[in-house]
């Protein structure tokens, strides 16, 4: 997953897609409430194109002005892929630092 | 917040322009601006629409590199023959002519890099202030290096000659 300044917030937006379709402004509350501050509205929707263009996410028709977005089939296998390594970062430095 | 939104590629405001707004009137404010401006430019580099206006600002380049190419070529030539071809003196007698000459393998050279250029605002990340990404397809390499060649050439030139092209 190769989406440059936008990887973070990237990784957060599929976080958020994960339990089910999401428009823009609730992405937005769920990237403020997983890494504590509000992302710009053109970094969100720059990391959301990013995602798109990678097939990694996808629009749904429009509903009430507002078009929701879902993951993938790649872009689920490509957040479970990008989880596990997280998690090994973690369960490696929690051990580190549990030894130190 | 609309004329900054205008910024955007057309396509990309297209598909995501009202949702865009509509973010961005919920939270004005000069980071909002600046992170839209940023957008902007990424939009323009990084989207399919972004790497056709690199593909144009390429073929501008590659435009631009005909006459300074034909004026080093005539002069190579010229000096592995020994003999003189005036082909090109009407253009290099009027300072105009000399200045596009001189400056165009620069110029070219900046189209090719600057949709390429990224800068790096955010300072937790490791990665350096200023990267070059262009695509480079055998066309970009080319252009490239015909660019990159010409504009040493040239800048050998004034430096060992004490060449400055005429003012007016």
């Amino acid at each position: 997953m190769e989406l440059g300044r936008f990887s973070e917030v990237g990784l957060l937006i599929m976080v958020g897609l994960a339990d089910g379709p999401k428009h823009g402004y609730a992405l937005m509350e769920e990237v403020e409430w997983l890494r504590g501050d509000r992302p710009g509205p053109g970094t969100l929707y720059g990391a959301i194109a990013r995602l798109e263009q990678d097939n990694l996410i996808e629009a749904m028709p429009e509903q009430d002005r507002r078009r929701p977005y879902r993951l993938t089939g790649a872009g689920r296998t490509a957040l479970a892929a990008e989880l596990a390594s997280l998690q090994r970062v973690v369960t490696k430095g929690k051990a580190r630092l549990a030894s130190s | 917040m609309n004329s900054l939104i205008r910024l955007y590629p057309p396509e990309w405001r297209r598909r995501y322009g009202s949702e865009l707004a509509e973010l961005a009137a919920d939270s004005p404010g000069w980071r909002t601006r600046v992170d839209l401006v940023r957008g902007a430019l990424d939009a323009w580099t990084r989207s399919p629409g972004g790497d056709q206006v690199a593909q144009r600002l390429t073929r501008l380049a590659a435009v631009l590199m005909v006459l300074p190419l034909l004026f080093l070529g005539i002069n190579l030539a010229n000096e592995v023959t020994g003999s003189e071809s005036h082909i090109l003196d009407a253009l290099f007698r009027s300072p105009l002519g000399e200045w596009l000459v001189v400056l165009s393998p620069f110029v070219a050279l900046a189209l090719v890099l600057l949709p390429g250029v990224r800068i790096n605002f955010d300072r937790q990340q490791s990665e350096p202030a200023i990267t070059i990404a262009i695509h480079l397809g055998r066309f970009q390499i080319l252009i490239l290096a015909a660019a990159a060649l010409t504009a040493l050439a040239f800048l050998v030139y004034a430096f060992f000659e004490n060449y400055v092209p005429r003012a007016g």
